[in-house]
């Protein structure tokens, strides 16, 4: 089943900041839509608002047609923060079950790359990079069919970074995604949408020379990944 | 002396003790709301629920020794 997910005229303060102004954009089955931007322009905070965490001061989020009141307990957006949010004290053998009750769903994370090493060693053992990996493989699985990735590709090894990258292309035909992340180059090889956030407005981009003529990357930086 | 300071040890622990954990797990594991937000658990039912379970479990250990 195809979704969408629409986003009106999105507006947000910081006191008497404003952070975004009248964000506007969908986002449907099959999209995995880049946000690009620079520290403090807002990336997160619509991310927030979008998982229903932060209330916005105006603007509408729709799925399907029918306004999204309470995210939280209709789990409609399934979100990967860009902090780890995982139960620190708990074997990854055993905070996988907490998501996934039954067996089938528990296989997927199971007999994920990587998975089979770490999963007698307490989450909290584990390096950020497998923590973050880990928390990843956990969001995406749910069966919310948009998922928001909050830097998903920042502290992780370049093999997991590709890894990362064919699970959200292989479960692509079934959700939507919102990627954010410094690690542009990653974001912008998946995007099949790429918008840039800059004074709290979102512009829509094609690749790197838009990053650089927007000021995001410095004259002559493409080409690096970070 | 045992049986006389129970009771108010499990109303401590169910009244006071709730409001305590509940500002320390703010303080220290806020980012951990978003683990059970993904599952579908929102903070105040998160709360709502702990507390539900505690005054429950408190109130049968109370008739149980009392």
């Amino acid at each position: 089943m195809n979704h969408q997910l629409s986003i009106s005229a999105i507006t947000h303060y910081y006191g008497r900041k404003k952070i975004l102004e009248d964000i506007s954009f969908e986002c449907c089955t099959g999209d995995i839509t880049g946000l690009f931007g620079r520290n403090g322009c807002g990336k997160s905070t619509l991310l927030h608002i979008l998982f229903g965490t932060l209330k916005p001061a105006s603007g509408s989020i729709r799925i399907n047609g029918a306004h999204l009141r309470n995210n939280i307990s209709s789990k409609q957006i399934g979100y990967s923060h860009q902090k780890i949010f995982l139960p620190q004290h708990i074997t990854v053998r055993n905070v996988i079950p907490l998501y996934f009750p039954g067996g089938e769903d528990q296989n997927k994370i199971f007999y994920s790359p990587g998975i089979h090493r770490m999963e007698t060693a307490k989450v909290g053992n584990l390096s950020l990079g497998e923590q973050r990996y880990l928390q990843f493989l956990l969001v995406i699985h749910l069966h919310h069919p948009f998922v928001l990735l909050d830097e998903p590709f920042s502290m992780v090894e370049p093999v997991y970074r590709e890894i990362i990258k064919e699970k959200i292309r292989e479960l692509q035909t079934v959700k939507g995604f919102i990627i954010t992340d410094h690690y542009y180059k990653d974001v912008l090889d998946i995007a099949t949408k790429k918008l840039l956030i800059t004074s709290g407005k979102t512009i829509p981009i094609n690749g790197e020379y838009d990053l650089s003529a927007a000021g995001y990357l410095p004259a002559g930086q493409q080409g690096n990944n970070m | 002396m045992i049986s006389q300071s129970m009771p108010v040890s499990i109303i401590s622990f169910c009244s006071v003790g709730m409001v305590v954990s509940f500002i320390i797990y703010r303080y220290y594991n806020n980012i951990q709301y978003y683990f059970y937000a993904n599952a579908g658990l929102s903070k105040n039912k998160l709360i709502a629920q702990t507390a539900a379970i505690n005054v429950t479990g408190s109130t049968l250990i109370l008739l149980i020794i009392q």
